[in-house]
């Protein structure tokens, strides 16, 4: 367990490196491979088809915006705790339950069940929800909406002015 | 030494700065935020709407808000509008309307009612600025299309926006009522204006930059103006943290942090101050001195009351596109256009503590898609819905039916419970405390806002809707934002005089939505530029006459 985490860190500096040297895609903000994996599975659950729009990758992406900084840690803290109520139901990954499995354990935490007075989770949760739909119906230059799927879906189309590159037009950046 | 320092580059120091300028001032337009090229106005919603690319996030500048009955200060987006050159006027979505003639005299018309007060001047003192607005920043719109409306001097300069077919099907529905719907009048070109392209109907106007520079506003035709004549310096990113004052009580200038953070005085013979209602009236009380020891122009405890905001009552419907094949519900374009004032004053006093009503205005839903989704995720119920449910409303609302909607802007009530102090211990990222908003609603908001919630959706069902969805009633909206350092003839009861210079600090100005008695039934930013211009004359005639020298 110690051991799968180290390589997950380092997996995630490794990416968050190629972002910057890559400038597009931007830099991705260290999760585990672990907890990305139950990022991509709980994000699927909320709107289904996020996994194939990649939203999973636009919330890591999002999370190291300046922006999202202090969401950072709960986040983390959220998706270790989605696993630890997974662990304690199913006696397994959140990733590696089946989906009415992972909907009970979303649920449970929604409803605040989860909640302790130092981590509000049904609000970790609410979050969630708002970064997977940012996640699936922004513009793919963010990392998510992988080919407008989002966007297809709805009918939707932005029209020009297109977002620059390297998101030049963000001032935080 | 400067001649006139502005501190906010907006719908109040835009035309301050033009006109001063032009009258030969040497001015100085201080802006907090950044100078936002056109280029940068993208049509993302990540970047522009929810990564706060107009705002600053409410961890680096806060506003503390108190509710009624509560005793501790949340976090609150409350009372912000913009920080950058130009203002709120760059990303508003700019329906502007006139202010009725009896919004100048509220108490006049309907007596003692919490802290109601008539305006130091009338509608006809400020008739010919309204008209300037129209010609000189670019207004759209029909003259004698609004029923309600005060007399004009002129017709407005452009013909109204273009509208969507299904506006014919309003006006109807509105014929058989018995109101009359009208198009809604834009701060935007509708023909090519001066050196401005014309609107391209892209829809992305609310809460976005104008790409062709087709929104008429501060940053696209006053500050230019200003800049031309080789006499006004607009610098962006200078947070003002105090007006400085002499040994006489005057107003000597500013002391600002640069880009960099550092710390730099600058001196003028006036400094206009217009920052919007909340952070002017922050401004002033932070602004403290021997002679001023509770805040600039605030030795008679009247700096920071009065505080309203505008009261706002919401609802729709859904037009099924299976019901209504004789309509052309899925024409793209973006404006539906139509407004109704009818209900500008209620039929009798049994609805609300008294007979004044609102504005409709009736359109459809912001076509940002995240947005949307997140609201039908929240459903009206409250409880969050997620998963295929969540994916199936998302399918309906862009596939199945057609929202239009309305927006009822309605009297905020000015009372003695709404008001603006420093708060105790937050500060912002200057180091500077920030403001502590506390908020009460009066009764009159909830009751009028539900009778015209209702008379909106009548006029949707009258339109054909399948189904009526009631929105908010009587809610406030945080951006348009007046009070605080109000305007009168009185120096006990008021701020500042008719011509929004404050009764104990003759040189000093407080010029935005501060000075506004009421908050009229009607979005303000017209009102705001009308009174800027109108400010900007009489400061322009009163140097031309040797004052302030």
């Amino acid at each position: 367990m110690r051991r799968r985490s180290f390589l997950g860190w380092c997996a995630g500096i490794l990416s968050s490196l190629l972002g910057l040297i890559g400038c597009r895609p931007g830099p991705r903000v260290g999760i585990h491979a672990g907890q990305r994996a139950t990022l991509e599975a709980a994000t699927e659950r909320i709107f289904p088809g996020a996994r194939q729009a990649q939203v999973a990758t636009y919330v890591e992406r999002a999370l190291a915006h300046p922006y999202f900084r202090t969401l950072r840690e709960p986040m983390r803290r959220g998706l270790d705790l989605l696993q630890a109520v997974a662990q304690s139901f199913y006696s397994a990954d959140f990733a590696a339950c089946d989906e009415s499995q992972q909907d009970a354990v979303l649920e449970h935490v929604q409803a605040g069940n989860a909640d302790t007075p130092d981590f509000p989770a049904s609000r970790f949760f609410e979050r969630l929800i708002m970064l997977t739909l940012e996640g699936t119906l922004g513009d793919p230059t963010h990392g998510g909406n992988k080919d407008c799927a989002g966007w297809k879906f709805i009918g939707y189309e932005p029209g020009a002015p297109k977002p620059g590159t390297c998101g030049g037009h963000d001032r935080h950046k | 030494m400067k001649d006139a320092i502005i501190v906010g580059s907006g719908a109040g120091g835009g035309p301050l700065a033009a006109v001063l300028a032009e009258a030969g001032l040497n001015v100085l337009v201080l802006e907090k935020g950044p100078d936002h090229q056109p280029s940068e106005y993208v049509h993302d919603e990540i970047a522009i709407v929810r990564r706060d690319f107009f705002n600053s996030s409410l961890a680096d500048e806060p506003h503390m808000l108190v509710r009624r009955g509560s005793s501790t200060a949340e976090h609150s987006p409350m009372g912000w509008i913009a920080r950058c050159v130009g203002g709120g006027t760059v990303h508003m979505a700019g329906h502007v309307y006139r202010l009725h003639p009896d919004d100048f005299r509220m108490r006049t018309r309907f007596g003692a009612y919490e802290a109601l007060a008539d305006w130091p001047y009338r509608y006809e003192d400020l008739e010919p600025y309204y008209t300037r607005v129209d010609w000189e920043v670019g207004i759209s719109g029909r003259a004698g299309s609004d029923p309600l409306e005060g007399p004009r001097s002129k017709p407005y300069p452009m013909p109204p926006v273009d509208a969507h077919p299904l506006s014919k099907w309003i006006d109807a529905a509105c014929d058989r009522i018995g109101v009359r719907a009208f198009p809604d009048p834009r701060a935007i070109a509708s023909r090519p204006f001066r050196r401005r392209a014309q609107c391209v109907y892209c829809d992305f106007c609310g809460s976005y930059g104008c790409e062709v520079g087709a929104k008429s506003n501060s940053q696209t035709e006053l500050l230019p103006r200003a800049r031309a004549t080789g006499r006004c310096e607009v610098v962006p990113d200078a947070m003002v943290k105090a007006v400085a004052v002499d040994a006489t009580g005057r107003a000597c200038g500013v002391v600002y942090l640069d880009r960099d953070g550092r710390e730099r005085e600058e001196g003028a013979r006036i400094v206009c101050v217009c920052c919007s209602a909340v952070e002017s009236a922050r401004l002033l009380l932070m602004s403290r001195s021997g002679r001023f020891s509770n805040g600039l122009a605030n030795n008679g405890g009247q700096v920071g009351r009065h505080l309203q905001f505008q009261a706002y009552s919401t609802g729709s419907a859904k037009f099924r596109y299976s019901n209504h094949a004789d309509k052309p519900l899925k024409h793209p374009h973006p404006f539906l256009g139509r407004s109704v004032r009818d209900y500008y004053f209620l039929p009798d006093e049994s609805i609300a503590p008294i007979a004044k009503g609102g504005l409709i205005r009736l359109g459809f839903p912001h076509a940002n898609p995240i947005f949307t989704a997140i609201r039908l995720a929240h459903g009206t119920d409250g409880a969050t819905v997620w998963g295929p449910i969540l994916k199936e409303r998302l399918r309906e609302y862009y596939h199945d039916y057609r929202t239009i909607e309305f927006e009822v802007f309605h009297d905020f009530i000015p009372n003695d419970r709404t008001f603006v102090t420093l708060d105790p211990g937050v500060k912002d990222k200057y180091g500077l405390p920030a403001a502590r908003i506390h908020l009460d609603e009066p009764e009159q908001q909830r009751r009028a806002g539900r009778w015209l919630m209702e008379r909106g959706l009548e006029i949707l069902l009258a339109a054909g809707a399948d189904e009526l969805v009631p929105g908010d009633v009587g809610g406030s909206t945080g951006h348009l934002v007046h009070g605080t350092c109000r305007a009168g003839r009185d120096s006990a009861t008021s701020v500042l005089n008719e011509y929004c210079q404050a009764h104990e600090v003759p040189n000093l100005f407080v010029v935005d939505g501060s000075f506004m008695p009421t908050s009229g039934g009607v979005p303000t930013t017209l009102t705001i530029m009308a009174n800027s211009f109108r400010v900007a004359d009489h400061i322009a005639a009163r140097f031309k006459a040797g004052d302030f020298s």
